[in-house]
Formats: structure tokens, C-alpha cells, sequence
């Protein structure tokens, strides 16, 4: 989506504009006031919604900026769980800009472009993304201290510093990969880690999100220096069975009341049944976030979640497939994905049946691109097939593309990834990454001194000073998806690029 | 709800693993070891070795996690493992003290429901099943392939287990996870159009893909409706042959072309 120049208005707000729906009911003497958050969700070609939380029980919509002070169209919203209000806007024209107010508030970021039909290419020729990991570091607090403050906004200003000089161009969709509200996931947390501080992005892009273990609540662990309930330990499949360390009394995980996700096929892709795990279509891509939190710890629900996925990959005929889900198949960073350090305490379980489940799917059915987060670091793999062992059983000749040399393809410059592999000749590889540095890095892990970022199905990073296989840098993960290339760039907290994979078709 | 393992199980794509007890079971032991006031570890052990099917030593772990805190904090693995040893009385009452302490828990329910099958209590199966979902607005589909598969399990008429699952999609719509079991229980009754009938409501959903086209030309097969199914095979063929090929469109050609060697139409 091309930049779009920004209007600007002579006012903030659109205090006088009686006529954007009346009475005004978020307005007050002052005038209208700014839903405390605000943000889109299920923007499809022809359909989306707008969500917030404040007094303003009306949204006011038009094509042009000029025209929601003349001739809106005006919508009222229903409430919705966890005290938001919501508007689905239907009828909608696919590739198309809109501009919108709330109980008569406006602000320049308020305006989103549809979707364009499905399996077209967007006008401005191209699907862009911005994807976050673990980036929940604003409110992540122990001991009453903030542990990593300013990291995530430090994150952010890479991003825009990157999309600035690269034109500026909006953002079509955001993905949150898990952990995106520090430590436990709580209303107020998810408050002031996304909704405050990613506020114009949420007002302009879907977001669209997965569960990660902190937004989960606290967890009992028992350590050798003894038994308690740490953030992100749970090892619930029940999302009414969330607690918190401000409040112990189960609830139902404040995730669930936040987000309106599709259920039906709202979007695109096949019905699931569950906000837990999903698809919906953007153009020529085909998105799916699964739930490798809650529902891939119970036997039954992660079967079922399988055959959802085989059904819904088997009906998906678009050009490009990316999945995302919480707990990466491949990892040597905080976390390690081997079966005997992931099994320990059962908190990263996910991780080892996330492998040996569903990446065969992943690569039976054409899936592109998956990410995760969890490690708080970069890693991103070679183009892999088969790989479901333990990292010391990955051998390059057998699980990545290779070149014609018979090293290893890096999937950049002259090793860009061919959708059809060229050894196979089947679309039957997945690049993995790992991006849970949005918020922090951090190597340690339990039993170890640091993560190693050592995990040989990854690719060496020739950015890292120690020459790792990834990057222990503060960053976000940008994909742009066009008609015959998916590119996607690792962007750091300086608004460099780190690294660079692309697939062709 | 691991129950409905079973019901899955009539899907043939599905595969059950559950790596890493073993490793789980080390580290208990260790911190057993270290810390032996603790009655959670103990419980967690117990429940392992449950499990393992080591119920001599789960018993006795159980046992021990009772002396060690509050009784009902025990119950929920205790009556897994009497549910695992068939003993579905005693089952029920540490099902029922459990949810007694802690609320309507959906693990203990959905136990509580199977308990209430095996004892032959069926409305009372039914009654919970009713709580369990009205409990909770996020119920999944997967709730309803419990209770189905509970069902089964008592050797109720086919019928009735349809006409649970159906009340799922009912709630959600023609799902996959829900319509494909479903499928598969007509198919063992010898409902054939009715089978068909189902995997049309899939239709939509799935865009009619290569793969829809092929599952409901098999079933037409079965169905003996050879001219309907030639048709859908030699369209899934031909769509197939235009997609990109992946593993999965690779096994499908091959199981349509042998599907129309054996309608003899190839």
C-alpha cells in the first residue's frame, strides 16, 4: 500500500462537526474525547471493524476525509466483552481508502485501506506487514522495577525510521507473535505494552495476534529454590483457567476479551470454531495463527486444531502461506528447542509437539514463511524439510535447499529460495523464524549461562559480530509479499536491516 | 479431553505423540529429592506415572501428595487414574470433590461426563455436558467431540452421536473438525448420501478445492453415484494440475488417478 498523504486537519478533532451522527454520546462539554484504545481488526476486502474502549458509542465513515464532516455514513456500535465497543462496517469496496472518527474524535491515523479482492494483488503492488515478538516490555515489571524500558519504543522508531526511508508506506496488517503484554498478560498490561504504545499503527492496520505463554498470567513452578507461581509458566489448555499475580481467581485470559477474531471464515480460509486458532486471506496471501499456548497442550484440542489445519491448508490456493504461532519448532536462544530442555517443567512442551506435528503439515501443504517468537532474539532457518529431531540431528544435505554447490542456500542474493525447490522440485520448504526481540534480547536460559544461538538449522548471520547463527539484536520482522516474490527483513532497533530472506514463485 | 483422541482416530491423517515424559519424570525425581514437603511435585509425578500406566507407584505418589496438602488439590489426577484403572465409582467421587473445591473446572467436567457414561448415568452425562458448554462462551469444537466420543464409549446409537455433533455445528457452523468425524460415523452406519450430503456443507468453506472435489468423488464412489464421481475426479484432476505443487497435491493425484482406475474410467 503506497503512502498516503497525510491530510491535515485543521483541527485535532472534529469538534463542530455536528453532524457526524447525534447525539454524540462520546463527546463531553470539552468535546469528543479519545477512546482510551483503539484498534481494527478482521480488515477484509469488503468488510472490517473497528474497536475500542471509551464513551463514543458511534463510528462515522467516508472516503474521504473531507467528507466525514459532511456526509458520513454512521454506524452504532455494539458492546462487546471486556467493556470495548465494536462496529463491523460492512459493504465496503475491496483496495480502498477510508477515513473514520469516533463519537466525533478524529485523528490523522484514523483512516484504513481495504483488503483488495481475494488473490489479487493490492493497487500499490504489494502486501506489507510488520510483525512483532515478545515485544511486551513496556509494562514488564519485577520488584517494582520496569526491566526494560523504552526497548519496544526504541523497537518501534527502528521500524518507522526503516518504512520512512523506504516511502513511507502504511502498513496493510500487523502480526503479534505472543508476549506482547508483559509479565502477565493482564487488560492493563496489554493497555500500556500495545494499545498505548503502538497507537497510530492499531488505529490504521489490523492487527492480528497469537497467544503467547505470557498472555497466559502466572503459572506453579517449582524450581529447586522452590515451589511458586511465575509469569508465563502456565500449563493450562484452559483459557478461563488465567491468574494473575495481582489476582489468583481463575478468569478467562484477558486475550479472549481484547480481540474479535474469526471464527466462520469471516476473512478468508476455513471456519475453526475457535478465536484460539484461525486463518483469513489478504490479497494474495493466505495467513493462519495457531495456538500453541492453550490448545496445543491438551492431546484432543491439538488434534483437532491438526485437522482444522490440514483442512484449511488443503483449501488454500493463494500465492503465498504464512503461519504464525508462539512456541518456535527451532530455537537456541532464551529457550532451546531440543526435547530434553523443552520438556523441563512442561512450559515448553508446545515447542517439541509444535515440530514434530506440524511442521510436516506445514511442508506437505505449501506453507512459505512461520514465525514464533519466545526466544528473545533472530533466528531464521534455511529453506528446511524434515527436520523434526533435536538440533543435533539436523544435516543440511538432508532438511535445507541447497545450492548448486551443495551448500546450503542462505535465501538471499544469489540464493533466493525458489517456491519449487529446486532439489525436489515441489513446493515442500519453510523458512522458520524466530523474532521474539521487540521488546528485549536476552540469552539466558534456565541451567546455562547464555543461549548459544547455535541451532544449525538456522543460517549464520553475517551481521553478528560473534558470527552466530542469529542475532541478539532489538528488532521486528517487515514482509512484503508481491505477485512473484515474498521478501521478508529483520530490522533492528536503528532502522537497519540485519538480514534478508526472499522466495520466488 | 483426551477422549476424543478416539474420535480423531476414525480421521486417517491423524497421528498421536506426546514426547518428553520420560525427561519430565527425571526432573521430578530430582527435585523430589530436594524438596520432599512438596505435595505438588508428588501429584505431578503421580500423574506421570499414571500415564506410563505405573499405577502401583502413581497410587502410592497420590497417597503421599494427600498427607502432604489439601486433599482435593489431589483429587483431579487421583480420579484420572482411578477413570484409567476402570474404576469409574471412585472415579466420580474424586471428580465430584474436585469440582466440589475448585468450580466447574472443564477438565474435571468433561472427566465427570465420562465417569457419568461408563456408570450408565446418562442423563446425568448429558445434564453436565450442558453445564460444561454453557459455561463457557470459548467452548471449541473440540467440547463437543468429547462428548460425542464419551457417547461411543457407552455403545450409544450412532445416531445419538451424530446428534451431538451436530448441535456443535449447530454452534459453529460445518467446521472440518466437526463435519469430517461426522462423516465418517455415516459411513460406518452405511449412510452414504448422507455422508455426502454432509461434505457438501463443506463446500464454501474450502472453496471447492482439488482436495474437497476428490473426498466427495470417493464418496460418491462409495455412494455408488460412478458418473458424479467421475465427473468430480476428472475436475479435481484437472484443477490439481494447475496448482503448484506441493507433497500433499502430489498424493492426491495419485489417489484420484487410482480412484478412476477403479471406477474404470481412466
Amino acid at each position: 500500500m503506497k503512502a498516503i498523504v497525510s491530510i491535515t486537519l485543521l483541527c485535532a478533532t472534529l469538534a463542530g462537526c455536528s453532524n457526524l451522527g447525534e447525539p454524540n454520546p462520546g463527546a463531553t462539554a470539552a468535546g469528543p474525547v479519545q477512546p482510551s484504545r483503539l484498534f481494527l481488526q478482521q480488515v477484509g476486502s469488503n468488510s472490517a471493524i473497528v474497536k475500542w474502549r471509551g464513551a463514543a458509542s458511534q463510528l462515522c465513515l467516508a472516503p474521504q476525509a473531507a467528507e466525514l464532516s459532511q456526509s458520513p455514513r454512521c454506524l452504532d456500535a455494539r458492546d462487546s466483552d471486556g467493556g470495548h465497543r465494536e462496529v463491523l462496517i460492512d459493504t465496503l469496496v475491496a483496495d480502498t481508502h477510508y477515513y473514520y472518527a469516533i463519537g466525533g474524535y478524529r485523528s490523522d491515523s484514523y483512516q484504513f485501506h481495504t483488503a483488495p479482492n481475494t488473490g489479487s494483488i493490492p493497487a500499490d503492488g504489494r502486501v506489507h506487514v510488520w510483525l512483532l515478538g515478545d515485544s511486551g516490555t513496556a509494562t514488564e515489571q519485577y520488584s517494582g522495577k520496569y526491566t526494560h524500558p523504552g526497548e519496544a519504543q526504541q523497537v518501534l522508531d527502528g521500524f518507522l525510521q526503516y518504512n520512512k526511508a523506504e516511502g513511507g508506506e502504511d502498513l496493510d496488517l500487523i502480526l503479534l507473535l505472543g508476549d506482547n503484554a508483559y509479565t502477565d498478560g493482564t487488560d492493563a498490561q496489554w493497555q500500556g505494552a500495545v494499545f498505548d504504545l503502538y497507537r497510530e499503527q492499531l488505529s490504521s492496520a489490523a492487527v492480528w495476534p497469537t497467544i503467547g505463554n505470557h498472555e497466559m498470567g502466572v503459572g506453579a513452578l517449582t524450581l529447586p529454590t522452590g515451589t511458586g507461581h511465575y509469569p508465563g509458566a502456565s500449563t493450562s489448555a484452559d483459557p478461563d483457567a488465567y491468574v494473575s499475580r495481582d489476582n489468583m481467581s481463575p478468569r478467562r485470559i484477558p486475550y479472549l476479551d481484547i480481540f474479535t477474531l474469526p471464527t466462520a471464515a469471516e476473512v478468508g480460509g476455513v471456519p475453526s470454531g475457535s478465536e484460539q486458532y484461525y486463518a483469513f486471506d489478504y490479497g494474495n496471501v493466505h495467513f493462519v495463527s495457531l495456538d500453541s499456548q492453550l490448545t496445543a497442550r491438551d492431546d484432543a484440542q491439538r488434534l483437532a486444531m491438526k485437522q482444522w489445519l490440514i483442512s484449511d491448508l488443503s483449501s488454500n490456493q493463494l500465492n503465498w502461506t504464512v503461519v504464525i504461532f508462539h512456541h518456535p519448532p527451532y530455537t537456541r536462544g532464551s529457550h532451546d528447542s531440543d526435547s530434553k530442555p523443552a520438556s523441563m517443567f512442561g512450559i515448553d512442551q508446545p515447542i517439541i509437539d509444535m515440530r514434530v506435528e506440524f511442521t510436516p503439515i506445514f511442508e506437505d501443504y505449501g506453507v512459505d514463511f512461520v514465525y514464533g517468537g519466545h526466544s528473545h532474539s533472530y533466528e531464521r532457518s534455511y529453506y528446511l524439510n524434515g527436520h523434526t529431531g533435536d538440533a543435533d540431528s539436523f544435516d543440511a544435505k538432508q532438511h535445507a535447499e541447497l545450492t548448486a554447490a551443495g551448500t546450503p542456500a542462505l535465501g538471499f542474493g544469489d540464493e533466493v529460495y525458489p517456491q519449487i525447490s529446486a532439489n525436489s522440485q515441489q513446493d515442500d520448504k519453510v523458512v522458520y523464524t524466530v523474532a521474539g526481540s521487540s521488546g528485549k534480547v536476552s540469552l539466558h536460559r534456565s541451567g546455562r549461562a547464555s543461549g548459544e544461538l547455535d541451532h544449525p538449522a538456522h543460517i549464520v548471520q553475517a551481521l553478528d559480530s560473534e558470527g552466530r547463527h542469529g542475532l541478539a539484536e532489538l528488532g521486528s520482522v517487515v514482509l512484503d509479499a508481491e505477485a512473484h516474490q515474498l521478501t521478508a527483513r529483520f530490522i533492528n532497533e536503528r532502522g537497519e536491516v540485519m538480514d534478508t530472506v526472499v522466495i520466488r514463485r | 479431553m483426551k477422549a476424543v483422541v478416539l474420535l480423531l482416530a476414525l480421521l486417517p491423517t491423524l497421528a498421536y505423540s506426546h514426547p518428553g515424559d520420560e525427561l519430565g519424570l527425571q526432573r521430578l525425581q530430582h527435585l523430589i529429592e530436594t524438596q520432599p514437603q512438596q505435595q505438588m511435585l508428588f501429584i505431578k509425578r503421580g500423574a506421570l506415572y499414571t500415564r506410563a500406566g505405573h499405577f502401583s507407584l502413581a497410587l502410592a505418589d497420590f497417597e503421599r501428595a494427600q498427607t502432604l496438602g489439601p486433599a482435593p488439590a489431589v483429587s483431579f489426577e487421583l480420579g484420572v487414574y482411578y477413570f484409567q484403572r476402570g474404576q469409574m465409582a471412585s472415579a466420580a467421587e474424586q471428580f465430584d470433590q474436585y469440582l466440589g473445591s475448585y468450580g466447574t473446572v472443564p477438565a474435571a467436567l468433561e472427566y465427570r461426563i465420562k465417569t457419568a457414561r461408563q456408570l450408565g448415568q446418562v442423563e446425568q452425562a448429558r445434564d453436565l455436558f450442558e453445564l460444561l458448554v454453557d459455561q463457557s462462551p470459548y467452548a471449541n469444537p473440540s467440547h463437543y467431540l468429547a462428548a460425542a466420543n464419551t457417547e461411543i464409549e457407552a455403545q450409544s446409537p450412532l445416531a445419538d452421536v451424530l446428534l451431538l455433533i451436530d448441535r456443535g455445528i449447530s454452534r459453529f457452523g460445518p467446521v472440518p473438525q466437526l463435519q469430517l468425524v461426522a462423516i465418517e460415523l455415516e459411513l460406518q452406519r452405511g449412510d452414504y448420501q448422507q455422508a455426502i450430503s454432509r461434505h457438501q456443507t463443506l463446500a464454501a468453506a474450502t472453496g471447492q478445492s482439488p482436495h474437497w472435489l476428490a473426498k466427495q468423488a470417493q464418496l460418491l464412489a462409495a455412494g455408488q453415484r460412478r458418473e458424479e464421481a467421475v465427473t468430480l475426479a476428472r475436475r479435481a484432476l484437472q484443477a490439481l494440475r494447475n496448482q503448484t505443487s506441493t507433497p500433499a497435491r502430489a498424493r492426491l493425484d495419485k489417489q484420484l488417478t487410482t480412484l478412476l482406475t477403479d471406477i474404470g474410467s481412466h
